[in-house]
């Protein structure tokens, strides 16, 4: 059964098929915001991340049928479409081989590292395979219970969940070795 | 590592993120106080919780302005052209057929008069003009400052403003400054049931149109009747106390 704010997000979608700038508005003021966060948290990068959304909103403009609300919220639709469009990056990326010669490109960070435990953090979460990256984005980051982000995802609660606990074990671990300058940084209990 | 650390590892885990049950806190906080390893890998989750909490909020600051740029609009109106076109010529086959039609009946023999069927109207968008809504007094959760913007299109009725908007259960108020949009729409009724409204219809099937108050993050916060419309007759909209 269609809850009321689903059936206006379609309302809306419709109306800007039709060129309705306002309703477009509409839904880019109340989307875009999570959108570019979830790009930021999986680039750690704010020009890329812009791209990306600025990408999702374009496609959404011709795309705004594929929008089926029985089949859940219009944001995590959206993040569905952001997770395509990062992974299209990457691999776009993947294809370059850069130079030996060549200086390496920058990967232009959200501001200059020091040695703060977020910046610690950021590296460590931008080190994380994919999979990990995004389970720690949704459900720590942008505060998704494990249902919402499975259906993001398109995978089951429990992959969500074990996903998380294992990247947040290993993210614990890294900044506990950042702070002691031990790179094994074990933690466990006593025998 | 212990069998019953093992144990306690899923739970460490989502106490740790807030998750918890309050009786499995008090459970976990049992096994705590006695295992030291376990101490220390809760205080990494906890101080890792931090350092998430300062990554949330650098990336609010970071999201640009929330108006979408020229570009975009652009874009819109383009991929808008051709829908409208071909839609404007499925208007003139309709219209077409229409006065083939009434040409045809109005030279023909008939008993009785004939109905004229207005055509179906998915969404209007309610007038853009400033007039603070008549909210309900008992029981709103909508405060009564709260003035919705409305744009484009037709003035509503008077006797239709007399209806008063009501707030839609679980649903967050509208904070005294924040501009709001009233958009007229048709709702299938039982999608205004499952949303809380207490309302009895004959028809399992039957449609609303109503006026819905959305705030700025999208969200609808409150509903006024039009009218309902079930397959016998159309009939003014109220919700039953």
């Amino acid at each position: 059964m269609l809850d009321i704010d689903r059936l206006r997000n379609r309302e809306l979608l419709k109306r800007f098929r039709d060129g309705d700038g306002e309703a477009f508005t509409t839904v880019y003021r109340a989307h875009y915001p999570a959108v570019f966060r979830f790009a930021l948290h999986m680039t750690a990068d704010r020009a890329k991340a812009f791209e990306v959304a600025q990408d999702v909103f374009v496609w959404l403009i011709h795309h705004a049928g594929d929008y089926d609300p029985e089949r859940g919220e219009l944001a995590a639709f959206l993040t569905g479409v952001t997770r395509k469009f990062l992974q299209r990056r990457r691999y776009e990326e993947m294809r370059w081989v850069p130079f030996e010669e060549a200086p390496q490109p920058k990967a232009g960070p959200v501001r200059e590292p020091d040695t703060s435990e977020a910046d610690r953090l950021r590296a460590a979460i931008a080190a994380l395979p994919e999979r990990y990256r995004e389970a720690v984005a949704l459900c720590d980051l942008e505060g998704l219970s494990y249902e919402e982000a499975a259906v993001a995802l398109e995978c089951a609660v429990g992959t969500v969940r074990s996903r998380l606990h294992r990247a947040r074990s290993l993210l614990a671990r890294k900044l506990q070795a950042g702070e002691s300058g031990d790179r094994k940084g074990v933690i466990g209990c006593s025998a | 590592m212990k069998q019953d650390c093992r144990n306690y590892r899923d739970l460490l885990m989502e106490v740790a993120r807030g998750r918890e049950k309050p009786a499995e806190r008090r459970d976990l906080e049992a096994h705590l106080q006695g295992c030291e390893g376990c101490r220390e890998e809760f205080a990494s989750y906890a101080r890792l919780n931090q350092a998430e909490a300062i990554l949330r909020s650098e990336a609010e600051g970071l999201v640009p302005r929330l108006e979408p740029g020229g570009g975009l609009l652009a874009e819109l109106e383009r991929a808008a052209a051709p829908r409208r076109k071909r839609r404007w010529l499925a208007v003139g086959a309709i219209a077409a057929t229409v006065l083939l039609g009434w040409g045809a009946w109005r030279d023909s023999p008939r008993i009785g008069k004939p109905v004229l069927r207005e055509a179906g109207v998915d969404a209007v968008k309610v007038k853009a003009e400033p007039q603070k809504a008549a909210f309900a007094e008992k029981g709103s959760a909508l405060h009564a400052s709260a003035r919705p913007r409305r744009r484009n299109a037709r003035a509503i009725a008077p006797a239709q403003q007399q209806e008063p908007f009501v707030a839609i259960p679980f649903t967050a108020p509208l904070t005294p400054d924040e501009p709001a949009d009233v958009i007229r729409m048709d709702l299938p009724v039982s999608a205004l049931i499952a949303s809380g409204f207490p309302m009895q219809v004959a028809d399992a099937g039957a449609s609303a149109l109503a006026d819905l108050v959305v705030g700025q993050d999208g969200r609808a916060r409150a509903v006024r009747l039009i009218s309902i419309s079930d397959s016998s007759s159309k009939s003014r909209g109220v919700f039953h106390e």
